[in-house]
């Protein structure tokens, strides 16, 4: 099935280097929600991780005939929406006031439901914002586009160890940002 | 937290784009494709008759200054002032052009 879908991969890739935009789109659909959760480790903010991720695949598109198959698409995407992302925080140089994120804590016979609600991606996801940026990029490169610690080396130019403590970091990190957001129901979570 | 739950955790926090995303992406893409063969079209000849102009010019003053103002030797007197200007301005107002479609061209290019 993953060679299937890695030769799928490749045709789709050959006919964007033609030009085909119908098949750049398909690709964009594809790699869109995990790519934007990656800018958004970095620019802490969706409409500016948004505007960002367009300008990265345009980037993208116009520079697929470089790409020789020599890593997986995959990896040289992530590289690309990486540093397009570190160039924007760069230039607006975000300072976004975590504490001002405004919290909906459900309270009385609704508080254990909490979990099996929308509420609990929200939670997450508020939890991982308030990470510093390298943990919450290392987080997800590894956990959510399950790469190898070799290729989050490639992609963001960070040493093996420094990604190993970071990954250790930002596991009780993140603990410890749920515990402040969740209080006693984080023992339901984990 | 152990790993399997960070693993169950991060993947939840996927974060999803808004629904317009990928149309506004392709919108902007194919803006760029339309500008950039606009471009190439108006480009390519007014750049041609440039680098006409110019062996045109430099292949006169070269016979102005091998046989005077005697043009083709055909009799026809013509004199050198109004050649070299006309010449010149044509060069010019090409040069003009080119530069100006190179303008628009890149701040297009900028603005998408």
């Amino acid at each position: 099935m993953g060679h299937e879908n890695s030769n799928n991969e490749t045709l789709l890739i050959n006919r964007i280097k033609e030009g085909d935009t119908i098949a750049f789109r398909i690709l964009v659909d594809k790699y869109k929600d995990v790519s934007l959760s990656l800018a958004c480790s970095i620019l802490k903010d969706k409409d500016k991780a948004e505007d960002a991720l367009q300008d990265a695949f345009i980037k993208v598109f116009e520079k697929i005939g470089t790409f020789g198959f020599k890593a997986s698409f995959a990896t040289w995407l992530y590289r690309i929406v990486i540093n397009t992302s570190y160039n924007e925080l760069k230039k607006h140089k975000n300072h976004t006031v975590l504490s001002q994120v405004r919290l909906e804590h459900p309270e009385g016979n609704n508080a254990p439901d909490l979990f099996k609600t929308e509420n609990q991606k929200k939670f997450i996801q508020i939890a991982l914002k308030r990470l510093r940026t390298d943990e919450a990029l290392i987080l997800r490169l590894f956990y959510l586009c399950e790469l190898k610690i070799k290729e989050i080396e490639k992609i963001t130019g960070f040493k093996g160890s420094k990604i190993k403590v970071d990954l250790h970091r930002g596991r009780n990190n993140l603990n410890h940002e749920l515990t402040k957001i969740l209080g006693k129901e984080i023992n339901d979570l984990l | 937290m152990n790993e399997e739950k960070a693993r169950d955790l991060v993947q939840q926090s996927i974060i999803e784009t808004s629904d317009d995303f990928t149309d506004k992406l392709m919108n902007r893409i194919e803006a760029k494709k339309t500008t950039r063969e606009t471009f190439s079209w108006r480009f390519t000849p007014t750049f041609s008759v440039l680098v006409l102009a110019v062996l045109a010019l430099s292949f006169t003053s070269y016979k102005f200054l091998k046989s005077g103002t005697d043009l083709f030797d055909i009799g026809l007197e013509i004199g050198r002032t109004p050649i070299f200007t006309i010449g010149t301005v044509i060069v010019f107002l090409a040069l003009n052009h080119v530069l100006k479609l190179y303008e628009t061209y890149s701040l297009s290019k900028n603005n998408t």
